[in-house]
């Protein structure tokens, strides 16, 4: 082959390396970025630098991928607080900014960039083999990431961050590790672009010679989110009886909490030891939680205990700030003061994704599956909740049959049996509904919140789905049932709180709490105008 | 001190001209949620036509009457022919063909009039210097604050005062509502590309006359500071968009002064836009959602 023609090669290969490192950002983790060759020039000049400086070759890679790697760690931590369109705008600005910092920096070589890049010793033909070797690298390392339990996660993320969170994956953790794989390996390929060439100048990594093409863009944001190798394990359908999980257990977390609560940190320990000796705990206390949105006190001082294994209602008037209450147990959003403790641990300061690994679970009132999955992949990630809690746990394991036979058992249960391999674009509401159950019920959780779950279901649906709710409470697990479906909540609830104004005004048993006065006002208004109406 | 002064002066010119720049790409967020990067190229396309037309005729202002003309025409056209039928994609793909538009119409430039780029055959203005009150401005640095200024209240009385300018607005703000109270969404969309690209027209042909010269990328880095002008002002908010471009304005223009040592223009304006960002993530005029 001719030396243009390895020339070509290695462009090729770079390219790839650049578009397939893209893409675990963009495709894998749905985030936005353009800034990319700000990483690519990093990589190149950190090399180019120390090339020059007489490092070795393999060390001065290395650097340029650390380098490249570390600022995108730096992008990353950016994009925990950007907006989609914010988050764009903001990687361009990261383009322009390295280009125009390395321009002035005379140590840098400033416009001239840096000529003295000594040879790699590999010759032109060496060159491009080690470039076509790093890419053939970087393409298996994104298939195997893409199958693993981490790009699982990753997709979850990409698709939909509250549902990610509420099945206990750390949002956060996911797209910092996505920023700093796809830089380093975009770093990677500047460092070998700088021994390449042997030259580099600012330019080289401009936001537009480096994307104004559009040919790496066009492969990082590919509408089918580069997943088509997604579906091998499809293939493992026929899990043998033996691996299932008996159906008694599904219903009776409690080991699975109590080995939980013994792998807790260090500092919890105390209060585990105290639940497993017997100590009554309950499953939820809430202490005086309060907080307010601009002038409106949303919640004003709200406190209740609920015991383990409970079925409780929480009903109340429109804006009485019952979704609210969901939400500050949940962790969604953070009270003013006021604490939250779940099991005998206080988790007030925790985020949604720590709670949920500690035995919370929620759906939300409008259902949030994740879109570009089958009804059997949304509950079978929530299966794998223990897996995905750390990604680079996740990246070690690839089989999931176990958490698919799993949520098979569940989805069964819920009523979905023989939906597994719908795309839940294709499911209706009501079984979106039961598929917010089963993933959340994935989670193993010994507390579960279920926002109006019967929201926007006819009559007989909503008969069922309380059915499937009691009998989620009958296994053990503690309940509280958001809803504005009085008559069903009467049927199961064994205790109603009602909320109005952000205060609880009753709780009690349901017939109890139906004769209070202040009940009645706070639903059908002041008796005289109950009278005139 | 005056040194001082006159980097502000200059700043406020700049301020300016990224504000009708930045207006046009705001609006065009605020209706269709796309990042409009091809604006920049109407605003060099204004540029052009200004020049030349301004060299054929004799007169700078039949020049600037035309670019503003057939800039409103290339902007309605823009949406008529590369937006709308992508709307129903998800909005990255809009801008990705919006970038490809850029591209496309800077090489055309090239093409057409030369990689060197065109000058005004007679253009007095920029060496006409005034003194007023001891800081020392060009006929076109006044004309660009003059002309933006009288613009951009005339663009907030037509929002405000008229009919047309109410349903527009409401339209912005929810274009379905706005349908079903009679407001034909359509025609406010071509209303929002022809009033957008004629401020960018405008701004090219201030910024032509400033320069005296016009070349094919002219647009280029104007357009990404375009973009983190409406992202500093909170994406979609008019007075946040221009707060931003007079800040951006400003800080550029200071910033050269003092760490141009160490990062070039460009790098300046979006080192400010990230700072921002860090502290306030919804823009400086966005609200905080929760």
């Amino acid at each position: 082959m001719s030396a243009y023609a390895y020339s070509v090669l290695a462009i090729m290969g770079i390219n790839v390396m650049l578009a397939v490192s893209l893409n675990m950002i963009t495709g894998f983790c749905g985030q936005f970025s353009l800034g990319h060759a700000a990483f690519y020039g990093a990589g190149a000049y950190a090399a180019a630098f120390l090339a020059a400086a007489g490092s070795s070759v393999p060390f001065s890679l290395l650097a340029g991928a650390v380098v490249a790697g570390a600022l995108g760690v730096i992008v990353g931590f950016a994009s925990l607080r950007l907006r989609h369109d914010f988050l764009a705008v903001t990687t361009i600005g990261v383009s322009f900014l390295f280009v125009g910092f390395v321009r002035k920096q005379p140590w840098l070589g400033a416009e001239m960039g840096i000529s003295r890049i000594p040879s790699s010793g590999l010759g032109s033909q060496g060159n491009a083999l080690l470039i076509v070797a790093c890419a053939l690298a970087t393409i298996a390392l994104s298939i195997y990431v893409n199958r693993s339990w981490m790009g699982f996660g990753f997709r979850a993320v990409g698709d939909d961050e509250d549902t990610a969170r509420s099945i206990g994956i750390s949002v956060s953790s996911y797209k910092l590790v996505a920023f700093t794989l796809g830089t380093a390996i975009a770093g990677l390929a500047g460092g070998l672009y700088a021994y390449f060439t042997q030259f580099i100048v600012p330019d080289s990594f401009g936001f537009r010679d480096a994307d104004g093409d559009g040919r790496h863009r066009r492969h990082g944001l590919h509408p089918g989110r580069g997943r088509s190798r997604n579906r091998a394990y499809a293939a493992s359908r026929n899990i043998p009886l033996y691996q299932r999980v008996p159906a008694a257990d599904l219903w009776r977390p409690s080991h699975s909490r109590h080995a939980l609560c013994a792998g807790r940190a260090r500092g919890s320990r105390a209060r585990c030891i105290t639940q497993r000796t017997g100590a009554m705990n309950w499953a939820l206390e809430v202490e005086a939680a309060a907080i307010h949105f601009g002038g409106v006190q949303a919640i004003a001082g709200v406190s209740f205990l609920v015991a383990p294994g409970d079925m409780a209602g929480l009903i109340g008037p429109n804006g009485a700030g019952k979704t609210t209450l969901l939400r500050i147990i949940a962790g969604v959003l953070k009270p003013d003061s006021g604490r939250v403790v779940l099991s005998g641990i206080d988790v007030t300061g925790w985020p949604t994704a720590r709670r949920i690994r500690h035995g919370l679970a929620l759906t939300h009132q409008i259902a949030r599956p994740f879109r570009s999955m089958t009804a059997l992949e949304n509950v079978t990630l929530a299966a794998g909740h223990r897996l995905t809690a750390n990604p680079f746990a996740a990246l070690a394991r690839i089989a999931r049959s176990a958490q698919q036979a799993r949520a098979r058992d569940l989805l069964a249960k819920v009523g979905l049996s023989g939906e597994d391999d719908k795309p839940v674009t294709a499911l209706p509401l009501g079984h979106l509904k039961r598929l917010e159950v089963a993933r959340a019920l994935a989670v193993d959780p010994s507390l579960i919140l279920l926002d109006e779950p019967l929201a926007g279901l006819n009559h007989s649906e909503a008969a069922r789905f309380v059915d499937l709710i009691a009998e989620i409470n009958n296994g053990g697990i503690t309940t509280i049932l958001v809803e504005h479906n009085l008559a069903q909540v009467m049927r199961v609830c064994r205790r109603l709180l009602v909320l109005d104004q952000g205060r609880i005004i009753a709780d009690a048993a349901p017939e109890h709490v139906m004769a209070n006065p202040a009940v009645r006002e706070a639903y059908l208004g002041s008796g005289r105008e109950h009278a005139a109406a | 001190m005056a040194y001082y002064i006159d980097l502000a002066f200059n700043g406020l010119v700049f301020g300016c001209m990224y504000a009708l720049m930045a207006v046009g790409l705001t609006l065009v967020y605020g209706l269709l949620r796309i990042l409009h990067i091809a604006h920049a190229a109407v605003y060099a396309f204004g540029a052009y036509i200004t020049v030349i037309v301004a060299n054929t005729t004799g007169s700078i202002a039949i020049g600037m009457l035309a670019a503003i003309a057939a800039a409103t025409l290339l902007g309605m056209a823009i949406y008529r022919l590369l937006y709308e039928p992508l709307l129903d994609y998800p909005p990255y793909v809009a801008m990705i063909a919006s970038i490809g538009l850029l591209v496309v119409m800077e090489d055309g430039f090239r093409i057409a009039f030369g990689e060197q780029g065109l000058t005004f055959a007679r253009n007095p203005y920029p060496t006409q210097l005034h003194d007023i009150a001891g800081l020392t401005a060009n006929t076109v640095q006044i004309a660009i604050i003059a002309l933006s200024t009288m613009c951009l209240v005339l663009l907030a009385l037509f929002a405000t005062r008229t009919r047309i300018g109410i349903g527009w607005r409401a339209t912005v703000s929810d274009p379905r509502i706005a349908t079903s109270f009679g407001v034909d969404a359509i025609k406010v969309r071509y209303l929002n590309f022809a009033i957008g690209s004629a401020l960018a027209a405008l701004g090219g042909a201030l910024i032509a006359l400033l320069n005296n010269f016009v070349e094919p990328t002219m647009g280029f880095v104007v357009s990404y500071k375009a973009l983190a002008i409406i992202v500093l002002g909170g994406l979609g908010s008019l007075q946040g968009t221009l707060v931003a471009s007079l800040a951006l304005g400003l800080t550029e223009s200071y910033g050269t002064i003092f760490v141009g040592r160490f990062l070039d223009r460009d790098a300046i304006a979006f080192l400010f836009l990230i700072a921002v960002l860090l502290v306030r993530p919804q823009g400086l005029a966005g609200a905080r959602t929760a």
